[in-house]
């Protein structure tokens, strides 16, 4: 049985390198990973939280799955979008793709 | 009877609505509706010649316990019978009179004499108001017919204007009536005091004003310039005769001075309105002049000889004249106008319409044993213990045989004039002129049944008033004849209505416009003023708010734009397309929201 501050920590730790992914790196795939990274720290917390607390419900994991999925489907829009991009513009560079500056 | 009481005034008003609306029918529709207006009028004179008396009122104003209604009784019925005979007569002398817009002649007609049924009819002196008003107002549309004529225009305001100022009285009398007394009936008692006076002096001189007593007669003979058959409905038998009956319905209400005042009142109009009468120079102003003579005597009938003796002068001479009228009005035809200088010898080629003339005159004339010779001769009797007025009610018999005659040797002797024109419709007019003709005839003998219908002092007669009244007619007649200058002389020196216009033109007219001066002074100088003041004050403002509008309000709109611009250009400086600054500032506020939920979860 792992214990809780384990749990949080490890969850801090992914958080905190999904962060460092979603704001240092350039390559719009880099930062979908981050952001992967950091849902993937949220679910941990849950879950974590979820076994501390209530230890006998099993009710709770569906928000897990729920958010599995929505990962799942996030990380498909993402890739997709940015396969596109690079299709046109022979770049996945964020920083590149200003258009939208005002 | 109570509904033909109705029905009295109403047919006629439904016959006018209808001829109005039906023009193509309108002369066929309103000889029925004439004759169907005829019909409870006499159902209602041969009721009440057995006695019979109904009222039908009900209450208009419960405030004052004002009622409003028709009456049936002896004097009612008699009215309405004359009333509604003479507009029979007339109706279908005017179908044939009208050339022209008959169908809206012919609905006037109707029209006004459903008011004057209403008149007669009136249960009290409220309703004998309304109907009063209803009479004047219809007598000055029916002048005003011609409308091309300025005359006639002229005449019907003069007309209008003159019994106005004189129902004045009447409003007066009703309302010091009714709040002295406390009731409108007729023959309630004056009130004393000044309300006294006023009662009495209104009512007299609401009768002077429409029946055209001295000093305002001058309107009747204005209103000449209205057509024929007008002139005989209105000016001979119905509306003049509503100031006589106003005297005679009022009974108790003017007994004693008041009467007194009308009997001068009516004396001295007698024998100017005969002396007018021999002026003239048109035969219809004639036929005025002599009405408003006729009229002064019935006034001496109704204060000197009692109810009877006034009606009965009243019918004989609405016969009379209105046969006369009749007869003018066909002599007009043929020779496009009624003046005198136009009339030569036109009696002589038209004999029939002539006779009817002469005999129609002569009953005015008094001339036994005709209509008005009786009624007449009454009169002097009733007189006799008033010597003033004997005299004065003598005067005015020789002063209209003097002015029946002038105009009847005109038409019979004077020169013939070309440009005779058959009229047409001559047979109509004549068939129904002859009708009121043979009434003059037959007349004279009623004076009897009247009294009794009245309740009143039959009219009587003697040898000494015969001789008088022989002598009166001899006098005036003989003077024509054999001094015709004499009268005309005479009379030239009063023609101008022995000057009354001017008399009331300096009274009513001067002040009037001295006083419409004054108002213009005033409106120029001051209303004027106030109003360019107010024109100048409203542009001061309206150029004011220009000003605040472009240096305020428009300087406020053009900043706020400004305003908007700057704070866009100023936020788009945030969107630079760089996701790193995108996510950036989210973490930034994730980080701060978050700060606020824990600090507000702690405390």
């Amino acid at each position: 049985m792992i214990s809780l501050p384990v749990v949080l920590a490890v969850a801090a730790l992914m958080f905190a390198i999904g962060l460092y992914g979603v704001l240092g790196q350039t390559n719009a795939i880099m930062v979908i990973m981050g952001v992967e990274l950091m849902l993937g720290a949220a679910m941990l917390n849950v879950v974590g939280f979820l076994r501390y607390a209530h230890p006998d419900a099993t009710g709770g994991s569906f928000f897990v799955l729920i958010l599995m999925t929505l990962m799942a489907l996030e990380a498909a829009i993402g890739f997709g979008l940015v396969i596109a991009t690079f299709r046109n513009r022979r770049t996945a560079e964020i920083d590149d793709l200003a258009d939208l500056k005002g | 009877m109570a509904a033909v009481l109705w029905l009295t005034v109403l047919v006629p008003a439904a016959a006018a609505a209808l001829v109005a609306v039906a023009r193509p029918a309108a002369r066929g529709l309103a000889v029925a509706g004439a004759v169907a207006a005829a019909i409870p009028a006499w159902v209602l004179l041969v009721a009440a010649a057995e006695g019979e008396q109904v009222r039908s009122s009900s209450t208009w104003l419960p405030a004052g316990e004002l009622q409003a209604g028709l009456v049936l009784d002896g004097l009612s019925a008699l009215m309405s019978a004359t009333v509604a005979t003479v507009g029979l007569v007339v109706v279908v002398y005017a179908t044939g009179y009208f050339r022209e817009r008959a169908a809206s002649a012919l609905a006037g007609l109707l029209a006004f004499l459903a008011a004057m049924q209403g008149l007669v009819l009136a249960e009290g002196f409220l309703t004998l108001l309304i109907f009063w008003e209803l009479v004047g107002a219809m007598s000055a549309r029916l002048i005003a017919f011609s409308r091309d004529d300025p005359r006639a225009a002229a005449g019907a305001v003069r007309a209008f204007l003159t019994t106005r100022a004189a129902d004045v009285g009447l409003y007066a009398a009703v309302l010091a009536l009714l709040a002295g007394s406390g009731s409108l009936a007729f023959g309630t008692d004056r009130p004393d005091g000044a309300l006294d006076a006023l009662v009495g002096l209104g009512l007299v001189l609401a009768a002077m004003g429409k029946s055209a007593q001295a000093p305002l007669q001058t309107w009747l003979s204005g209103a000449m310039a209205g057509p024929t058959p007008v002139s005989a409905l209105l000016h001979s038998a119905t509306m003049v005769a509503a100031g006589v009956f106003l005297l005679v319905r009022s009974g108790e209400t003017l007994a004693g001075w008041p009467l007194e005042v009308a009997g001068w009142v009516g004396a001295v109009t007698a024998v100017g309105g005969a002396v007018i009468a021999l002026a003239q120079d048109d035969l219809k102003r004639v036929l005025a002049g002599s009405t408003t003579s006729q009229l002064g005597l019935m006034f001496v009938a109704a204060a000197a000889g009692g109810p009877a003796l006034a009606l009965f002068h009243l019918i004989a001479h609405a016969a009379g004249k209105a046969t006369m009228f009749l007869a003018a009005g066909v002599f007009g035809h043929q020779r496009g106008g009624t003046g005198l200088d136009r009339l030569g010898g036109a009696g002589r080629e038209d004999r029939t319409t002539f006779a009817l003339f002469a005999l129609g005159g002569a009953s005015i004339a008094a001339v036994p044993p005709l209509a008005a010779f009786w009624s007449k001769d009454a009169i002097v009797v009733a007189a006799e213990e008033h010597p003033a007025w004997l005299v004065l009610v003598l005067i005015a018999a020789a002063g209209s045989a003097a002015h029946v005659l002038r105009p009847a040797l005109i038409l019979w002797r004077g020169p013939s004039r070309d440009g005779t024109r058959s009229a047409a419709g001559r047979r109509v007019m004549v068939g129904a002129a002859s009708l009121l003709a043979l009434a003059s005839l037959g007349l004279g003998a009623v004076g009897g049944p009247l009294a009794d219908l009245l309740g009143a002092a039959a009219p009587e007669t003697s040898a000494v008033s015969v001789a008088l009244s022989l002598a009166a007619l001899l006098a005036g007649a003989g003077t024509v004849l054999l001094a015709p200058r004499v009268p005309i002389r005479l009379a030239t020196s009063v023609r101008r209505q022995l000057y009354t216009n001017e008399v009331l033109r300096a009274l009513a007219e001067r002040p009037l416009l001295i006083a419409a001066r004054l108002t213009d002074a005033f409106d120029r100088r001051m209303v004027d003023a106030a109003v360019d003041g107010t024109a100048r004050g409203v542009l001061a403002i309206a150029r004011a708010e220009d000003r605040v509008e472009r240096s305020g309000i428009d300087a406020a709109v053009d900043g706020l734009a400004r305003l908007v611009g700057r704070g866009g250009r100023q936020s788009a400086r945030i969107q630079t397309g760089r996701l790193h600054e995108y996510l950036r500032d989210t973490l930034l506020g994730a980080t701060a929201i978050a700060f606020v939920l824990v600090l507000t979860a702690l405390t």
